[in-house]
């Protein structure tokens, strides 16, 4: 079949299911676009191209498929390099297709000319430059697969105009190779190790991140959580492994987690960490994170094996099969009596309770209301990056995996209104309700008006404390009150909801919140609630930098 | 502590920087590198770098991790050889 390039690549997005896509056109990338107007795929036309890569992060991350952005060459795809970074901290499955300059021009400086793959080579799982036409397709499969296998990431696909507008022989086909399951011999031991390690233990516990949400084995880890009687804790990338309500799981642990949890992992013997690097954001002081404990470490990449903390056992390898084979040796192992050290768990819950004032607006007692409000529906929160992230993270009534999308590796301000768009899109059955700060939604907060046009029910509330709040709380903890370049003046956000056409409306009380919340909930299109809160309000817990998790500023 | 690699890659256009930049992200210093590329098209890569002994466990991972590179060896030493390596590969 004789196809052009932008042909063939659009017949390679149908081949692997792909149904939306989020884009911006320009030059070098115009005859893709003109390959999509007549295709069976959605094309989303964001504001901006960082929109466009943050859209197709939040959409991969909530329903799991490979996201898919497209730009063109120079600004548009320097535009990309944040979402890709932000997709490629957070292991999210991405493909970005850029237009290039015609290959006759490469090098020499032409108009919109970027050398992208070299920019992205740090932020991409791997990254194409297309040279000539007969392996364009092959590309294409390959970016999708190495996207999605293993440890997922983004991929990005640069492509000059000669190339797209080139006619050539299309082979259609599909390949996909799965990795192979681990089955050496050391693979085998390590495996037998952790399980003595655990059995012998007194004060395990469970460590959940993000890989578990990326490798779907959350009925794995519930399941050998269960078998074995240990209380489970989560990163902020690994929430929603475990629903709050599980009787195990102590919530999240790290420089804003549960005092329970952070207590719990403190004084451990055993720590089964599942598909986490140990950020510095989890472990605070390494050498004290480690005193006294053994590392168990569980990770389908080999790269992360004692990259930040030293490893006394480690599993590398698909993570489902290592998790079932664990299970299956507990089963067959008598049961370990964890009573006492669930009982000084117990103990800590009550001395550290967590508490809602109402008598104020302010965002723990929103998060409380949100998730308690919206019960029975399914629901995808999105957050940006600050102190409304951390009391997302603490406060919301997290239930199920893809429920909780937040970009915790990079810290990308800006990422949330996209990505809820990305995520509402995927997910047109469930409610997507982005929390975002003032600060945060002003860096991509026109892409209400890509959620306008695409007509989506998106419920945006920000936290507006008029204040870079997470730097200020800093400042004021750490800086002597002097608040630098972080107090900002009251910006209209109800006029410029209106101004793209979304519905909006301000409260600076409970009540207000509670009824606006409710209209919210009955929209039809995005609705942006303003919440102004005091700009005092700080983010507790809090550990001391460079101290133990256990070691609180608040 | 100075530890050589023997690196096989597909030789793709952005193989080479691509392998460099992972030396050069995560703070390797190299001393040392020669290269050749065969009839094949494979390209051979000995590097010479500084490390200690955890973090070249580490750099081994971060080289395997990418697409282009087809395997990775520790050998004893460079110079000794680097030279009779190349020229054999170059020639086969």
């Amino acid at each position: 079949m004789q196809l052009s390039g932008s042909e063939m690549i659009v017949k390679c997005l149908l081949e692997q299911n792909v149904d939306t896509v989020f884009g911006y056109p320009g030059g070098a990338i115009m005859p893709l676009y003109d390959a999509l107007y007549d295709a069976p795929i959605r094309h989303v036309l964001t504001v901006h191209e960082q929109g466009a890569a943050h859209a197709a992060d939040g959409y991969a991350r909530s329903c799991g498929k490979v996201g898919v952005c497209i730009a063109t060459s120079g600004p548009g795809a320097t535009n990309l390099v944040t979402g890709l970074a932000t997709a490629f901290m957070d292991s999210s499955p991405v493909v970005a297709i850029t237009g290039q300059v015609a290959t006759s021009f490469l090098g020499r400086d032409a108009f919109q000319e970027i050398d992208i793959v070299g920019m992205t080579m740090s932020v991409t799982k791997h990254n194409f430059l297309v040279r000539d036409l007969s392996s364009l397709a092959e590309i294409v499969r390959m970016a999708f697969r190495i996207a999605a296998s293993g440890r997922p990431g983004p991929v990005l696909i640069d492509v000059p105009r000669d190339i797209l507008l080139a006619q050539g022989e299309f082979v259609p086909g599909f390949s996909f190779e799965k990795e192979n399951a681990s089955t050496d011999v050391s693979y085998q031991q390590a495996v037998i190790s952790a399980a003595d390690a655990i059995s012998n233990s007194e004060r395990p516990v469970m460590l959940v991140g993000g890989g578990i949400k990326a490798g779907q084995t959350w009925e794995e880890a519930r399941k050998l959580a269960d078998t074995i009687g240990i209380p489970a804790v989560s990163t902020l990338m690994g929430l929603g492994a475990f629903s709050v309500k599980d009787a195990g799981f102590l919530g999240m642990t790290g420089m804003h987690g549960h005092k329970t949890a952070n207590w719990a992992v403190s004084e451990a013997d055993v720590i089964l960490g599942i598909g986490t690097r140990f950020n510095d954001r989890i472990t605070s002081d390494c050498s004290k994170y480690v005193q006294g404990k053994t590392i168990i470490h569980l990770d389908v990449d080999p790269a992360e094996m004692s990259k930040n903390i030293p490893a006394d056992i480690m599993i590398i390898g698909d993570l489902r099969q290592t998790l079932n084979t664990l299970n299956d040796l507990f089963l067959q192992r008598p049961s370990v009596d964890f009573s006492a050290w669930r009982k000084k768990i117990a103990n800590w819950r009550q001395e550290f309770p967590i508490e809602y004032k109402a008598s104020q607006l302010n965002a723990p007692w929103m998060m409380k209301h949100m998730s308690e409000n919206i019960a029975g529906k399914s629901v995808v929160w999105v957050t940006d990056v600050g102190q409304h992230q951390m009391w997302a993270a603490q406060h919301l009534q997290i239930g199920t995996p893809r429920e909780w999308i937040s970009p915790g590796g990079l810290g990308t301000m800006g990422f949330g209104l996209p990505a809820a768009i990305g995520a509402q899109i995927a997910c047109p059955d469930k409610q997507t309700v982005l929390v975002v700060g003032d600060g945060g939604f002003k860096m991509t907060g026109m892409e209400l008006y890509t959620a306008i046009n695409a007509k989506l029910p998106l419920i945006v509330v920000i936290i507006n404390n008029q204040a870079l709040g997470m730097v200020r709380q800093w400042q004021e903890l750490f800086f002597q009150q002097r608040y630098s370049a972080t107090i900002l003046s009251r910006f209209d956000f109800v006029s410029f909801s209106h101004a793209c056409g979304a519905s909006a409306v301000e409260v600076f009380n409970p009540s207000e919140f509670s009824s606006a919340f409710e209209q919210a909930l009955q929209s039809e299109r995005a609705f942006v609630i303003v919440a102004n809160v005091e700009t005092g309000d700080l983010v507790d817990p809090m550990v001391s930098p460079g101290q133990s998790i256990n070691q609180f500023v608040r | 502590m100075k530890q050589t690699v023997l690196i096989s890659l597909r030789n793709q256009e952005e193989g080479l920087v691509r392998l460099i930049g992972v030396f050069r992200r995560r703070g390797y210093r190299i001393e040392k590198l020669s290269m050749s590329i065969n009839q094949a098209d494979d390209m051979k890569i000995l590097v010479t770098f500084s490390c200690n002994q955890l973090t070249e466990h580490q750099l081994l991972h971060y080289v395997k991790k990418l697409i282009d590179v087809v395997t990775v060896e520790v050998v004893d030493d460079h110079s000794n050889f680097a030279e009779r390596y190349i020229t054999a590969h170059q020639s086969a």
